[in-house]
């Protein structure tokens, strides 16, 4: 006997199937549980698909140099405080709690040399879905996925004492209860960001615009992965504590004495009316608005990184740009003058 | 009118109405070349109208008229008459009548001369009195009447054009030239002004007012204008347009405040209207502005302000409102 296959049939055939698909659903006998794993082939399905994805899309969306070696701190600093739960760290287990889930967070000790750096910067920025894998939750602020990629990269060879130092342990140790703990890992216990390039200045800083800048990290106004995860779980209360805490230890003289550039320190006083570029002087100068920062004293590469942070990209017209006041102001000062005018600013030259 | 024309007509005749006001118009002259634009086109609509209807009768009349009605000789004097001499010495007669209207009026040295210069989306404005400092404004044009003044027409970033329909015809502003436009306003009130080139996001929220005064009450404005702001240090206001860096880019003459970028804020509370003739000056509109000129102006130059609590934006608005 032949079974002839007509439209008919097909149709029929394709039907059946899926309405079984559903009842198979419905009836709940699929067994959705974590501690039943995945059959062997499955596992190798699903991973061999993932890295086939992450290999994909890494190639085609992750800028050539995807590693910044240069801010080990505040990674380490994030990776403490948000990945070792999962992952483990040099010196520390994962949680047997966070192991347990289906798949468990690999051991990057050994699971990082098998990603490139644009692979594992692909990771970090998007996550893995159906992993528990997150993405980061500020997906512009790649300067901080580049940190943490090289951070990563460098997990295989890392010391427990060089992770400990990088983290700061010690002076969150010192701190022991004091809500300050989680801050003084990164910002030291001085507010003055422990020597690195990506961490501001925050002694001496005004205390009204340090509690105003927790408060938009904790609700994602300014974006950070980084300060997100860690203004998030504090009350108003302790986020004013906090400010006024660093605000109160002695601010760092100016940073270099810089030889003052004529152009910049015009800017700084006057502004380029022809770009409608207002003075730097007229809220950053002593006196003004405790909302807005003090300046000089900060570290230059910062207050650099900042204002590029805030320019455009090319062509796009400005009415579709933030329009915020220093995202406005910032895009009007000339490429060529960000640096002069960071460095001018941190050595407090008005 | 039959009904189906009248039907599509009657939207393009409702939009005619708009030109039915007494501040904004160009048959509501107020102005000496806009009453001599007003009687050309009055008219050259009227002869217009006269010609249009001069013809149709002849048509008429000609399929009317029995064949054989007029000679060779009769056809070939009507051609020459009505298709040649009459019509060239109508246009003759129109075309030296109007040339002159071409011509920009007289001016003398000792005339006041008011620099206004186009801005995304603002008017930036110098009074230049004979043989006295200038007195910088914003976004209101005062003229005193009876007097020739001479305008001075400029444009700060893209070409904006300068019309107040009922004192003169329109004049682009040009970056990088000055375009004169000399104009006598004749009877006093409160009019209307627009910029009438495609400018930018806003160009239709860019507007202002043009006030002709009795030339006594302008010279006693003008002095006025030229004085710094009331001292109102106390009004808590002023501290936060100074502690919150407003005078980075707006002067207020008097304080602090010495910016040029933005519009100067010296009498800004004198002015009936706020961001460029498009708000009634109120406490709420003032501060709106001040939080988010963007969400009033869409892609204003000025930044917003939203970090300033509402309190802070309603002090600072009062404050502006004081300077008289």
């Amino acid at each position: 006997m032949t079974i002839r296959i007509t439209w008919g049939r097909a149709v029929a055939a394709f039907v059946t199937l899926a309405l079984a698909g559903l009842l198979f659903a419905w009836s709940g006998i699929f067994n959705i549980a974590a501690s039943s794993g995945h059959w062997p082939v499955t596992d190798w399905f699903l991973h061999w698909a993932m890295r086939n994805s992450v290999r994909t899309h890494a190639a085609f969306s992750v800028p050539k140099d995807a590693a910044d070696p240069t801010g080990m701190v505040s990674a380490a600093g994030h990776f403490d405080a948000s990945c070792a739960i999962c992952h483990g760290a040099p010196g520390r287990r994962p949680s047997p709690v966070m192991q347990a889930a289906t798949p468990p967070a690999p051991d990057l000790a050994v699971n990082a040399r098998e990603w490139s750096d644009r692979q594992i910067f692909w990771i970090l920025r998007h996550g893995v879905k159906y992993t528990g894998m997150p993405a980061w939750p500020a997906l512009d602020r790649t300067d901080e996925i580049g940190r943490m990629t090289a951070f990563v990269r460098a997990l295989p060879t890392m010391t427990q004492a060089r992770y400990e130092t990088l983290v700061g342990r010690a002076t969150m140790t010192a701190a022991r209860a004091d809500p300050i703990a989680a801050c003084v890992g990164c910002h030291g216990a001085d507010g003055r960001g422990r020597g690195q390039r990506d961490i501001p200045v925050i002694a001496g800083q005004n205390a009204a615009y340090l509690h105003a800048t927790l408060r938009a990290y904790a609700t994602g106004r300014r974006a950070s992965g980084v300060m997100a995860q860690a203004a998030a779980p504090l009350d108003d209360a302790t986020m004013r504590r906090l400010a006024d805490r660093f605000a109160a230890m002695p601010a760092s003289g100016p940073s270099r004495p810089a030889t003052p550039d004529a152009a910049a320190v015009r800017i700084i006083a006057d502004g380029l009316p022809d770009r409608q570029l207002p003075a730097c002087a007229s809220c950053h100068a002593p006196g003004r608005s405790p909302l807005y920062p003090k300046l000089a004293g900060q570290r230059a590469g910062y207050i650099a990184a900042r204002l590029r942070g805030w320019q455009a990209e090319e062509g796009t017209p400005d009415a579709r740009l933030p329009q915020d006041a220093m995202p406005a102001i910032a895009r009007r000062i000339p490429e060529d003058m960000i640096d002069p005018l960071a460095r001018t600013l941190a050595a407090g030259m008005r | 009118m039959s009904r189906p024309l009248f039907r599509s007509a009657a939207p393009a005749l409702f939009a005619c109405l708009a030109g039915c006001n007494m501040h904004q118009s160009t048959l509501a002259p107020f102005g000496r070349d806009a009453a001599d634009i007003r009687g050309m086109t009055l008219l050259l609509v009227g002869g217009a109208v006269v010609i249009f209807l001069g013809v149709a009768a002849l048509v008429v009349a000609a399929m009317r008229a029995p064949a054989g009605r007029l000679t060779h000789d009769g056809g070939m004097r009507l051609v020459l008459w009505a298709g040649g001499i009459v019509p060239t010495v109508v246009l003759g007669a129109l075309l030296v009548w109007t040339l002159p209207a071409m011509r920009p009026a007289p001016a003398t040295p000792a005339d006041l001369r008011v620099a206004l210069v186009g801005e995304q989306f603002w008017w930036r404005v110098a009074y230049r009195p004979p043989n006295r400092p200038p007195v910088v404004s914003a976004n209101e044009l005062r003229l005193p009447v009876g007097r020739t003044v001479v305008l001075e027409l400029g444009a700060g970033d893209v070409i904006h054009s300068f019309w107040v329909p009922g004192l003169a015809g329109k004049m682009d502003m040009i970056p990088g030239r000055t375009n004169r436009l000399v104009v006598r306003a004749d009877k006093a009130g409160r009019y209307r002004g627009v910029c009438a080139e495609f400018c930018g996001l806003s160009h239709a929220l860019m507007a202002f007012d043009v006030v002709a005064m009795p030339p006594a009450a302008f010279d006693a404005w003008l002095a006025a204008e030229a004085r710094p702001a009331a001292p109102v240090a106390s009004a808590p206001g002023a501290a936060l347009f100074t502690a919150n860096g407003c005078g980075g880019c707006h002067a207020v003459r008097g304080t602090a405040g010495t910016g040029s970028i933005g519009p100067d804020l010296t009498h800004f509370g004198a002015r009936a209207t706020l961001a460029a003739g498009i708000l009634p000056m109120t406490t709420a509109n003032v501060a709106r502005f001040v939080r988010d000129a963007g969400s009033v102006k869409p892609g204003a130059r000025m930044p917003a302000f939203r970090h300033l609590s509402p309190g802070d934006t309603q002090a600072i608005a009062r404050y502006l409102e004081s300077l008289k």
